[in-house]
């Protein structure tokens, strides 16, 4: 059976979606991507080159595998947009539909991959046709219906920028507003409390979700802003010496001007390389920990395979849970066993390699979880320094004394529990105050 | 399925091409980034730099000493919105 929603107590209003011109049902708000998978939706769109189905893979904004053209707008991430009434969600960029695309015959064609250092370039015409060949094959979307509407724009300015709201960047929020500091926090997500909203940290739901709201409770009431649905887009440098965020929130572009940066967005996933990663129905741990966070069971059977050092301990609660939930789970098992996946469109069954000996194992869902690095991104443009540790990538600690604004805490800065994330949080934001009173204390007065 | 080991998935690029790169006697990472695009897509290698340093390493690439580095925008963004900021400034986008 293909993923199906669990039963709860709580009765959520639900809304009607039209997608490729048939309706369907979903839960106000919830991440249109869920949605779909939950109607036993799981191919989304088609890869941008050969036209490989997708399905979303991580359900955190972080791959490709859930863009569609939506209210006329292309390559909307659905992962990140919220259901809503009557909302029009269509396929893109295929000849025929997501299950069954024609232009998947490029897939054939090339079954090594496109070499675009020599590929049709012995003949000139050849090349120009080819050319056009490929701006009608390739690419993801179609322009918009109509420009984009009104943004507007909004100039904020703290002392202190929070990006992420999960147990690190909360309690530094705290600790940060409990020390007079202007403090806003700014989180992807539709609600403040990070991982400790999904089921999957050592603490265990519920009591996770009601750490999540004395945290939240908490930073509000010292004093800090919490905006969430605001994602930064980048971390600029003007001429004046100022330091801007850019931050795009739901209405509105936001232009935050800070005096320091506390930076908690966690830990990324990533993948893993055999045949058929890329199939709908591989998808990461923590977005099967998010799908039942969202009460969504993503499949019957499912393999779950991961480093299990250092992972096993999370892998194994995964596995409870999905079990819990009534799904069948083999797994954990060591990702280096896993061989390939199998499946036109979707998994249907995995090859896993042990002493030599190839076993095929039955599955819908097929989680994979590879060691996570730190979410650098947005650090390293801040001017953090990131290094290859344990074949992953991590943020370099912060120096003592450094006279950097920029401090990195939680998984980021590589904490493994709730407790160690706080606890980082707390001394981080006595570091991060400390410093901007000596500055004042050197100017003769506050700053700006 | 036609065999291919997908290492990035938002640019479609595959572990043959990783090893083409390498035989070409591209060592480091932005370098390999550079011929084959992996990285250079949608999720602008959230998904895929950590596998790709790995995978290269294995093949006696260089250990990197950092990604590729990571540039703005960090989060996909309408065009259209951006240039809602130059509107908010007129005296400087003329």
């Amino acid at each position: 059976m293909p993923a199906r929603r669990l039963p709860r107590s709580d009765d959520l209003p639900t809304v009607t979606l039209r997608v490729d011109g048939e309706d369907v049902s979903a839960i106000e708000g919830e991440p249109v991507a869920m949605s779909l998978l939950a109607a036993g939706r799981l191919v989304l769109a088609r890869s941008v080159k050969y036209h490989r189905a997708r399905g979303a893979a991580c359900f955190a904004g972080r791959c490709d595998g859930c863009l569609m053209r939506v209210d006329g707008r292309p390559s909307v991430r659905t992962c990140r947009t919220a259901a809503r009434e009557g909302m029009m969600v269509e396929t893109q960029n295929v000849l025929g539909s997501a299950e069954l695309d024609l232009l998947a015959a490029t897939d054939w064609f090339f079954p090594g991959g496109m070499n675009h250092h020599e590929m049709f370039t012995w003949a000139k015409p050849v090349n120009q046709v080819m050319q056009v060949v490929a701006r009608h094959v390739a690419g993801i979307g179609t322009l918009p219906d109509a420009p984009a509407g009104a943004t507007d724009v909004e100039d904020v300015s703290a002392d202190v920028l929070v990006v992420g709201a999960g147990a690190a960047g909360l309690e530094a929020a705290r600790a940060c507003a409990a020390r007079g500091l202007r403090t806003l926090v700014v989180d992807e997500e539709p609600e403040p409390g990070g991982w400790l909203r999904a089921s999957l940290p050592r603490l265990g739901p519920p009591s996770a979700r009601m750490l999540a709201d004395a945290l939240v409770t908490q930073a509000r009431e010292a004093g800090a802003e919490i905006r969430t649905r605001h994602a930064v887009v980048g971390i600029f440098d003007e001429a004046s010496g100022e330091r801007i965020a850019l931050v795009d929130g739901p209405r509105r572009l936001l232009r935050v001007r800070a005096r320091a940066w506390m930076l908690a967005q966690g830990r990324t996933e990533g993948a893993a390389a055999f045949e058929g990663s890329d199939l709908p129905g591989v998808i990461g741990a923590e977005a099967a920990a998010r799908l039942l966070a969202h009460g969504i069971l993503p499949g019957e059977e499912i393999v779950i395979a991961g480093d299990l050092e250092p992972r096993g301990e999370e892998l194994e609660a995964l596995a409870a849970a999905l079990r819990d939930a009534g799904a069948e789970v083999y797994g954990p098992v060591d990702l280096a066993l896993v061989e390939r996946a199998d499946g036109r469109n979707a998994v249907g069954s995995v090859t896993l390699r042990d002493a030599g000996r190839a076993r095929k194992q039955r599955c819908e869902i097929l989680v994979v979880a590879p060691r996570t690095s730190a979410a650098y991104e947005l650090a390293g443009q801040a001017g953090a320094r990131i290094r290859w540790q344990n074949g992953v990538f991590e943020v370099v600690p912060r120096d003592p004394g450094s006279r950097s604004r920029v401090w990195v805490v939680g998984g980021a800065a590589g904490a493994d529990s709730i407790d160690s994330a706080r606890a980082q949080a707390e001394r981080a934001a006595a570091e991060l105050a400390d410093t901007l009173a000596a500055h004042d204390a050197a100017q003769g007065g506050p700053a700006r | 399925m036609t065999g291919k080991i997908v290492i990035c998935r938002c640019e479609d690029v595959t572990l043959h091409e990783l090893d083409e790169a390498v035989a070409a006697g591209h060592r480091d990472l932005e370098s390999v980034k550079r011929f084959t695009g992996f990285g250079t897509g949608f999720c602008q290698g959230k998904q895929c730099v950590a596998l790709c340093a790995r995978l290269l390493a294995e093949r006696g690439g260089e250990v990197p000493e950092a990604p590729i580095t990571p540039r703005p925008p960090l989060h996909p963004i309408e065009i259209g919105r951006l240039a809602r900021l130059l509107e908010d400034e007129p005296e400087k986008t003329r």
